[in-house]
């Protein structure tokens, strides 16, 4: 049993969170918690909607940034995404998230706040350079999403503290991406291993899902990359410097060596499909 | 307690829901409407799908205190005085259900897709409906129904 809570501003989100601490949760689309509620490992005794704090539904475009509010479900980040291919990546990340239903209610933000190590969400956010927006007692704070998440299920979040939106920097133009994962089934279930790539203007980025207990950059792929350019041959590396970052483990969904030859199966196709795009930097 | 005003099939009501109970817990129990079905419980299996201001969710993870103002349509609130709707009928015609559990469903979930997508593919339908399970297997008919709506006609084997 728990009390419910719609707080209509982030300073009074911030005021319950702190009254209340650990016995407090947000919550979003609820579809994790709830789920994780019912299964006995979450049992807060209030929970408080985000959804009725004004202003957490939008998302704002400037010529800098897009910030996608805390509020915002995949499914209404993947139609606003439409319209800015520079962010595809992450459009693709989204629409692998569950299914239809879950969409209509899961939020980017709460993807990012339940922290598990195989939220397709995360690896895009990633190499888009990705900040978190947090608000506390004292003020807001911008947190990159690397370091955002530093354990499967823990955040950089202290007490009292709430995610309000998560800001995508503007990429040059021409900069694409793609993002590539394999589950046991395409959808609702977790992916198996994930691998998200990203070009702009010469840069490379490679970020891996579900092979550690975080995501994890493949810089020196990056910096080959970088250096030599995209080929069948410098793909082909970079898969091999992947499969040797993973420190994936073995469990339901698959063993540890086959999540190794899967990231790198994955970083060398997404390779390869970005340079089919001709978007080669 | 929060008292919550919302629509179910364009009638009005009023609930007091304590906070832990779902959507689907008041449909099925204070309000009779046991068409949507109670599988997983955890937003897996589709059986509880319904439409909340028009876009289909597992209705086992939304709390009933959140629906102020939602419109909310089940299975209950298809076709009219005047027979089934069309998609209803289709799912007759195609054989598109053995038990019946995920039925409901299902049919929500094709109503959503060519609310939005008149004429999607056979592959669109497949991925539409991903999230929603049927223990029978029969999904080959299900698409078969849907596609038959759709105006596709490769629906009719």
């Amino acid at each position: 049993m728990f009390a419910y809570h719609e707080p209509q501003s982030l300073a009074e989100v911030t005021s319950l969170l702190t009254a209340y601490g650990e016995s407090a949760r947000i919550l979003a689309g609820g579809t994790d918690l709830l789920v994780q509620m019912r299964k006995g490992r979450q049992q807060p005794h209030h929970l408080l909607n985000i959804k009725t704090v004004s202003g957490l539904e939008q998302i704002a475009a400037t010529e800098d940034s897009v910030e996608i509010g805390a509020a915002v479900t995949l499914g209404e980040g993947e139609r606003f995404l439409a319209a800015y291919p520079e962010y595809g990546v992450l459009r693709q990340a989204m629409h692998s998230v569950a299914s239809v239903q879950i969409r209509h209610r899961a939020t980017l933000a709460g993807n990012l706040c339940n922290a598990s190590p195989a939220a397709d969400t995360v690896p895009a956010l990633v190499v888009l350079g990705a900040k978190i927006k947090i608000h506390g007692a004292r003020g807001d704070r911008l947190v990159p999403v690397e370091r955002f998440i530093t354990g499967p299920g823990r955040t950089v979040l202290l007490t009292g503290e709430v995610v309000s939106a998560v800001v995508l920097p503007r990429p040059e133009s021409g900069s694409r991406g793609v993002y590539l994962r394999k589950a046991r089934r395409p959808s609702l279930d977790l992916a198996t291993a994930s691998a998200a790539v990203f070009a702009a203007g010469g840069a490379w980025r490679i970020a891996l899902g579900a092979v550690a207990p975080t995501v994890v950059r493949v810089r020196e792929a990056e910096r080959l990359l970088a250096r030599e350019g995209l080929s069948a041959a410098t793909a082909a590396e970079a898969a091999r410097l992947a499969r040797a970052e993973a420190k994936p483990i073995t469990d339901v969904r698959g063993t540890a060596e086959y999540r190794r030859e899967l990231v790198a199966a994955l970083v060398e196709q997404a390779l390869l499909a970005l340079g089919e795009e001709g978007a080669r930097p | 307690m929060k008292t919550v005003t919302l629509t179910v099939n364009n009638r009005p009501h009023t609930l007091t829901p304590s906070p832990e109970r779902t959507l689907l817990d008041v449909l099925r129990e204070d309000l009779g409407l046991t068409g949507a079905k109670r599988g997983c419980d955890a937003g897996e299996c589709g059986a509880c799908t319904v439409l909340l201001n028009g876009k289909p969710v597992n209705s086992c993870l939304v709390l009933a205190v959140e629906l102020s103002g939602a419109a909310v349509v089940t299975i209950e609130g298809l076709g009219g005085p005047d027979g089934l709707d069309r998609l209803q009928q289709s799912f007759i015609d195609n054989f598109a259900l053995q038990c019946g559990y995920c039925t409901p469903g299902m049919i929500l979930m094709g109503k959503a897709l060519l609310m939005q997508n008149p004429h999607p593919t056979e592959a669109e339908v497949k991925e539409f409906i991903s999230g929603n399970l049927c223990r029978c297997t029969g999904y080959e008919n299900i698409v078969k129904a849907i596609m038959a709506v759709a105006g596709g006609g490769e629906g009719n084997g």
